[in-house]
């Protein structure tokens, strides 16, 4: 599924990161559908945090049947007084950042016996 | 000899599923409108919910996420968090700033807490405080140290909210006048979060006064009861605090000293 914010969220970095370990298929798509979920919630809530109460059912219903659509974005701006799409790049950046990190704590050091 | 790092996916998977978890749970607690309204559309097994799935409630996270750590374990990593954080001097604070303070005080204490909240937001987030007095609490109230009139919002009828109040300068807010009728009732016993970053103390209130006037220098005001907690009796009566707005829509964060994180209990030793 696309996002009108899709743009302004960048994660390949997670992918290229994940694609260095060669996960079997399965691994890597519930994995990813994880990063996706985890950072979609993110945002959302972001936005909500962001945009005034009373926009909050119009926004949702919109965002419910056309969720790519970019008037949303559009709508948005208008109604929040700070800069949601920067913001909405920051927060992709944290979250993109926290998820690297569970990358790396995931990770275990072994040993190549007899390589150079 | 060559060291190769391996990824240990079960591991990752269960990070990711506790990270999953964590960002539906604040989701939901900020909004929990977005669970009811999706759960019949097209997000609800994508974005939210898988199919059957209901509200998670906060007792559901993991038993890893129960804290052992004690009161001023507590203050003490979030006074060293903010130190890391805040500028020199008391002044706005950027939305970078805010909002790594947010996800500080999230995870210390299990409080969601944001310097915006339903798009309103207070002139400055981190200023000085200054001791405020008690409010009257109905006609003939009469107590030591007792402001002469009514609070902003009139007489503050429940005892505990009188206790744990504070003034902010919503007179100063730049669409006051304009959007008076919407953000007076907005504001009327908003609960909000004061830290005192010297000592990471924390103390949950209500907005129950208007004030203090600019010309004090001071930004917020407390109760006697949000003073003294935050260790601010030290006669000049004015210190630096961060005041954010606390999203509590279940009306479930107690008022009050914050001793413990609310979404992961101490242990009983």
């Amino acid at each position: 599924m696309t996002y009108f914010y899709d743009h302004l969220v960048v994660l390949e970095e997670i992918t290229s990161e994940l694609d260095v370990y060669g996960l079997p298929d399965d691994e890597r798509a519930e994995i990813l559908g994880l990063v996706h979920h985890t950072t979609h919630q993110h945002l959302l809530n972001v936005i909500l945090n962001h945009l005034p109460r009373e926009h909050h059912e119009n926004f949702l219903t919109r965002f419910q049947s056309a969720p790519a659509d970019p008037e949303l974005l559009a709508f948005l701006k208008k109604e929040i007084r700070s800069d949601i799409e920067s913001e909405i790049k920051i927060q992709a950046k944290k979250i993109k950042a926290e998820i690297l990190a569970e990358i790396t704590k995931s990770k275990s050091m072994w040993t190549l016996s007899g390589s150079s | 000899m060559k060291h190769l790092p391996e990824l240990n996916s079960e591991k990752l998977r269960s990070r990711l599923k506790l990270k999953h978890l964590t960002t539906r749970t604040t989701l939901l607690a900020h909004h929990p409108h977005v669970a009811k309204f999706l759960a019949s559309s097209a997000l609800a097994g994508t974005l939210l919910l898988a199919p059957g799935q209901s509200t998670p409630s906060l007792a559901a996270l993991p038993s890893s996420s129960i804290s052992q750590f004690s009161p001023f374990d507590l203050r003490q990593h979030l006074a060293d968090k903010l130190k890391e954080i805040l500028p020199g001097q008391v002044q706005p604070l950027t939305i970078d700033q805010e909002s790594q303070i947010s996800q500080i005080l999230h995870t210390t204490y299990g409080i969601h807490a944001t310097a915006e909240l339903e798009g309103n937001r207070l002139n400055t987030s981190y200023g000085l405080i200054g001791a405020e007095q008690h409010l009257m609490r109905f006609p003939g109230d009469v107590v030591e140290n007792m402001a002469p009139g009514k609070g902003a919002w009139g007489y503050v009828e429940d005892f505990e909210k009188e206790k744990y109040y504070v003034a902010v300068q919503t007179l100063y807010l730049p669409d006051w006048t304009t959007r008076l009728a919407y953000l007076r009732d907005w504001y009327k016993y908003r609960k909000v979060v004061v830290v005192n970053p010297a000592n990471g103390k924390l103390i949950v209130a209500v907005v129950a006064d208007s004030g203090p006037a600019s010309w004090t220098g001071k930004h917020f005001g407390g109760s006697p009861e949000v003073m003294e907690y935050l260790n601010m009796k030290d006669g000049k009566q004015k210190g630096p605090v961060i005041l954010f707005f606390v999203n509590d829509p279940a009306d479930q964060v107690p008022l009050g000293p914050l001793e413990y994180n609310l979404e992961k209990p101490l242990l009983l030793s």
